[in-house]
Parts: structure tokens; sequence; C-alpha cells
């Protein structure tokens, strides 16, 4: 497929995604239990930024996610039965808000927010996955965007030792802060595009951008650009069509999305997609999942491919749905 | 063969996974033989009745081997091994297995981490194999902050580093995420245990990893951890920035060492202004502008740039706008920053 002819295959892309579900008896399903409501969640918010979210059966899917909620210690988990975790809690409000569903799943979201609050260790400004977790700079992300779909942020005013628990946040995320501008998933760990999308994103949740190096940051974001037209995670890694998230969203948030070189951008993550099977790989020539479609597809929504529902950087949720919570935060898409 | 049917597990009736409603399409429920479906209805007939025993054990590897991502599984297998009080330093060196084979599992350094913490805190020296770690854990496990290591774990420490470094050289992936953000946690949760020696020998590994590929990113991010955030530096300022010009000079355009640089100005409350550095520079943008077919170093020409507008020296305009012609990709920063250059 030649650059200039290159078109996104959006129907493909629908149909593979919907064919996706048709899989389960093959090993690979099975062997993605602990990633399935991430699975739907990629899928469902995939669907709706390319319009056509009710090629998904809408009830199945709400009576699935009512099935990972874990009604007594307030979690999700990524599959009935298993273990709940931050990943999926956020995975299912997330398709719960999407399809305006919360209600309907009958979730008592004070139990979602009681389950968030407590994986943050006493007197620490980080969150962890699970009961068993270490810090992340990705599950404290989690829980301040649960918490603040869930509208119950002002928990993070509650005062502890002297401190509010926002400004424990505030000093951790700080402490992340490596040489380079950017942040690793810990304190000391190498700048990730991954774990700066995390920092950047939570920190505008909490309306603390203030303490990024924004100039800085967006300079090392905008090195990830390699000449192929792709992004990497790190300098020296090879390109990947997720990074269109991880560092568009990043950019955007800090209002210099336009250093990215758009053209480039755009058919590079174009000519990931399957023409035959549809859906879009981490890079040409790959098989695709429904990870990088999504990733693929939102980055695309960033840099104002036509026919795309716009996604907001801040939730990776569509923007129509971040605008009905009055959840919308400053940033800038092309 | 299959668990179902099995001697050893004939007591318990394996659990079929309940689908409940298929939130995408309707359930075609093979019946064809699936290891891995086989291996989860027994788990979840051992996990109904709270099972915790050798062969659960057992079960739950059998499990990771197939899919090393099941947190669920892993769980349980770290609960059984403290409730039963077995042999930790045995279940490490199934992780020297399993560390390798799934490399990049959250899930294996994540249980190799609770293995160390509780290896070290317990009284049971590494060594002594035939004495398994009598281990309490309470129900919410504060991994974030175990209690301070024993000194008698120095060695358990040492042994760790020692595989990371094996680890890297085996999988040829020196720059795996999970593999140095393990490394580093080890190296601070352990701080205070380590001897001049073994700061040495942390000196020397990165020197080897640096030599290997000096466009290893994680590696010079590695550096940076341990001279500056562990507070390891015993040289002067000078002394590293005159190391970092040794490798840029090997590699100019490396931006992990340029990067690094600015790194080791900056948290040290430094301006690019450094006399020796901007000559440097200069050097390098000369000697390739001079060659026809070739460009300067770009991080170069941005340091005299950079280091211009910090003096507010309007030369600064016209470095930015060549940087412009010969990065394209990214004009829009450097417009940017030639408009700032003016306006300053
Ligand atoms: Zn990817």
């Amino acid at each position: 497929m030649s650059e200039s002819t290159a078109k996104l295959n959006a129907d493909k892309h629908v149909e593979y995604i919907v064919n996706l579900g048709r899989a389960e008896n093959t090993l690979s399903y099975h062997l993605t239990e602990h990633l399935r409501l991430n699975g739907i969640y990629w899928a469902i918010t995939s669907l709706s930024l390319l319009g056509r979210i009710d090629a998904l059966d809408r009830s199945a899917v709400i009576e699935y996610v009512g099935n990972c909620w874990n009604s007594s210690n307030g979690g999700f988990s990524s599959h009935p039965n298993h273990d709940t975790h931050i990943l999926s809690t956020l995975s299912g409000i997330q398709i719960l808000i999407t399809l305006d569903a919360v209600e309907e799943a009958k979730i008592d979201t004070s139990k979602v927010v009681d389950y968030i609050l407590q994986l943050r260790p006493s007197n620490q400004g980080f969150f962890t996955g699970d009961e068993w977790g270490e810090s992340d700079t990705r599950f404290t992300y989690c829980a301040i965007s649960t918490l603040s779909l869930l509208g119950a942020l002002d928990r993070l005013d509650q005062v502890e030792s002297g401190t509010s628990i926002k400004q424990k946040i505030v000093s951790w995320f700080t402490q992340c802060i490596n040489f380079d501008g950017g942040f690793g998933n810990n304190i000391g760990a190498e700048t990730h595009s991954g774990q700066v999308f995390t920092a950047v994103a939570a920190l505008a949740i909490i309306d603390r951008l203030d303490i990024i190096h924004t100039d800085n940051l967006s300079w090392w974001l905008s090195e990830r650009q390699v000449q192929n037209g792709g992004l990497n995670g790190r300098p020296q890694k090879q390109e990947d069509v997720c990074y269109s998230w991880w560092v568009l969203s990043a950019l955007s948030i800090l209002h210099r999305l336009h250093w990215i070189n758009k053209d480039k951008l755009i058919s590079f993550i174009l000519s990931a997609q399957d023409p035959d099977c549809g859906g879009i790989a981490d890079r040409p020539g790959d098989v695709s999942d429904v990870f990088h479609t999504l990733f693929g597809v939102a980055g695309l929504s960033m840099l104002g491919y036509p026919e795309i529902e716009r996604v907001d950087p801040v939730y990776c949720m569509p923007v129509k749905t971040i605008e009905r919570l009055g959840l919308k935060k400053s940033y800038t898409l092309l | 063969m299959l668990y179902a049917e099995r001697d050893d597990f004939k007591d318990l009736i394996p659990i079929p996974q309940d689908e409940g409603p298929s939130p995408l399409a309707p359930i075609n429920y093979s019946q064809k033989c699936n290891p891995h479906r086989d291996a989860m209805d027994m788990f979840r007939a051992v996990v109904d009745i709270n099972e915790k025993s050798e062969r659960a054990l057992g079960l739950t590897e059998d499990i990771i081997r197939m899919n090393a991502g099941h947190y669920t599984v892993w769980h349980y297998r770290t609960t059984i091994l403290v409730e039963l009080g077995l042999d930790l330093q045995s279940e490490l060196k199934l992780m020297d297995e399993l560390s390798t084979e799934f490399l990049k599992s959250y899930q294996v350094w994540h249980h190799r981490r609770l293995c160390v913490g509780l290896l070290a805190t317990t009284t049971s020296p590494f060594a002594d194999k035939n004495c398994p770690a009598a281990v309490t854990i309470s129900s919410t496990p504060q991994t974030s902050s175990p209690p301070p290591p024993l000194p008698s774990s120095i060695d358990l420490a040492r042994y760790e580093l020692q595989f990371i470094a094996n680890l890297f050289h085996a999988t040829e992936d020196p720059k795996n995420y999970h593999t140095w953000v393990y490394r580093q946690w080890i190296l601070t949760y352990f701080d205070k245990l380590f001897q001049d020696q073994d700061r040495h020998h942390e000196l020397e590994f990165i020197e080897s990893l640096i030599n290997d590929d000096i466009y290893n990113n994680s590696v010079w991010s590695h550096r940076f951890f341990c001279l500056f955030k562990l507070g390891w530096l015993h040289t002067s300022l000078e002394a590293e920035i005159e190391y970092v010009l040794i490798k840029i000079g090997i590699a100019p355009s490396n931006m992990s060492s340029w990067n690094y640089l600015r790194g080791i100005l900056k948290v040290n409350r430094k301006g690019l202004n450094q006399q020796r550095v901007l000559q440097f520079s200069e050097t390098l943008v000369k000697a390739k502008s001079a060659s026809d077919d070739m460009n300067p170093p770009l991080p170069a020409l941005e340091w005299l740039a950079d280091a211009a507008l910090e003096d507010k020296n309007p030369i600064a305009t016209k470095h930015y706008l060549t940087l412009k012609d010969l990065d394209p990709i990214r004009r829009h920063y450097w417009t940017w920053k030639s408009h700032l250059a003016l306006s300053a």
C-alpha cells in the first residue's frame, strides 16, 4: 500500500473487532482471560471512535461487565471470578460510562471508590495495582482517572498526617521527574512514553501540570518520531503504533501536539492496517490486535483524521462522553 | 496427562468456567483437548476448597508456564508458599528459570520481588539450603515498603545483581524495562548493606553495558540513578563531564549521552554554558561541516543553540534555522525555538 493512497479501512476494523468475540474456543482466547475486560474496553472505545458502537450487543456487554464486578471488595476483575485489579476496575468503569450504563449495571459506585482508595498504602502518594502491589505511575493514573470518572476526586482532599492525599500524590510525581523531564514507572526509573502519558494525564486531572517542565518534556516526546513517521517509546527503540496514543495524548495535554509531523505519522499508522482481516498492528506487516487498533484509531483521531470521533487525551474515551460528565480539561487536538 | 484424568487429583471435581453471558458472540463451547482449560478447571476446584498443598503449588506452576500473565494464579501461589512455609530459595531458583523464559512478564518480576523481600527479612541465611524460611505475612502485605533487609541478606542482594547481569547477557535484551526497575529496587532496598566493592562492581557493570551498546538509553538512565539518585558519585562533576564527552566523541549523535550530560548539569544547578562542552561541541560541528557530504551532529548544534539562547546571544536564531533545515520532521519545534531566540 503506497503512502499517498492509504485510507482508513473503518469497515474492516469494525468487522475485525466484532469477529474477535467469535474466537472463544481458541487457545489464545483462554490465555488472555486476564486481559478480557481491558479488551472489551479497547473494543468499545475503538467502535465508539469509528461511530459504530452499536456493532456490539450493548446489553450483553453490560451484563458481562456486571459479572466482573466484585460486590464484596468493590473492584472489577478481568473475567468473572478472577481477582480484582485496578487495571480492570478502570476498564469496567470506562466501558459502563461510555455506554452510559453505570446504573443499569447496578454497580454501587461508592464501593468502587472505596476499593480504589484502599489501594494506596498509608502515607504514600501512589496507588498499587492490587493488594500485593507495587508503586507505579500507571496504577496511580488508573486510580485518579477512576475517581474522577466517578465524581469522587474530592476524596483526595482528605488530610492524613498533616498533608492531603492530593499533596502526597503531587510530591510523589515530583520525585518521579527524571533528568530528561520525563517519567518512568517509579522514582528514578527510565523515562518511557507510556509512563509519561500516565503521569501527565493524572496531573492534568488533579490540575497540577505546573510541576512538569513542559518544554523539556515536550521536546523529549517529539524526539520520539523517527524518520518513517512512527513514534517510539524510548530512544533507540523500535517505532510502534501504540505510541501514537501515549506520545500524542501527552503532547496534546501539554498543548504541543503540533511539534509532531502529522502527515508522516498518519501514513505510518495507516500502513500498519491489515488490509485483509482488518485491525491495526504494532507496525506494518505484523498481526493486528485490538489494543493497537484502538491506539492507532485514537492517534488518528487526535491528528484530525476525517470521519473519526474525537478522543479525549486525558481519559482515552470519546470527547462527547467526557463532556457529558463535565470533566473536560484543557488540551489541543489537531 | 490432563488434570481431569490424573490419579493424584481424582478426589477433586474440576469446575468449568462459568462463562456467563458472552459480550461478543454466542458461546461455542469446545470439547477439544485444551490443557490450559483443563488446568484452570482444576485450579478452580482447588481454590474452591481453599487447598494449600504441594500439588496445588505444582498446578499453579503448570498454569504459569502456559500463561505467565495470570495474576490470580500467581497470587494463589504466593499464598501457598507463605502458608506452608515452603523453601523460598528453591522458589527463587524456579524464578531464575521463569524470569529467563518470561522476561517481559510483569508478574514474574513482581513475584521475584515478593520472594526476595521475604527472604531478606527472615533469619535463615541465604546460603543455608536446609533451613526453609519461616515467614509470616499479613493478609495485606505492604510490599511497597517492606521492613529493612537483615545484614545477612547481602549475599542475596549480590546474587540478584549477578543474576540480572547474566540474564541481560543470555537474553540479549539489556533494555527490558521490568528488569531494570527490578534491579533499581534491589539497589534501593539493600542500599545500606552495600559496600564500596559492590558500588564499584555496579559501575563496572554499567561501563561494560555502555561499551556493548553506547546507544542503550536504559544504561545511561541507570548510570544517572546510581551516581545522582543513590549518590554514588565519588569523583568531581568535571570528571564525569569528561567521561561523557569521551562517549559522545565515539557516537556524536547519540541522544542518550547528550541528554545525560544535560541532566547532570541540571541536577547540579549548572547552565549549558560550560566552556569545555561549548568548545567540544564547536569542534564537532566544524569537523563535520568541513566535509560536504556529512551533516553536523544535531545534538552538538542544538547544544550551541540552547547555550546561546540561555545567554541571549542572537547567533541562536541562526543555529535553530539550520536545525530546522537538517531535521525537517521537527520543523515546528525548531521554528518555535528560533522565534524564542529572536524575542530573547
Ligand atoms: Zn505497542
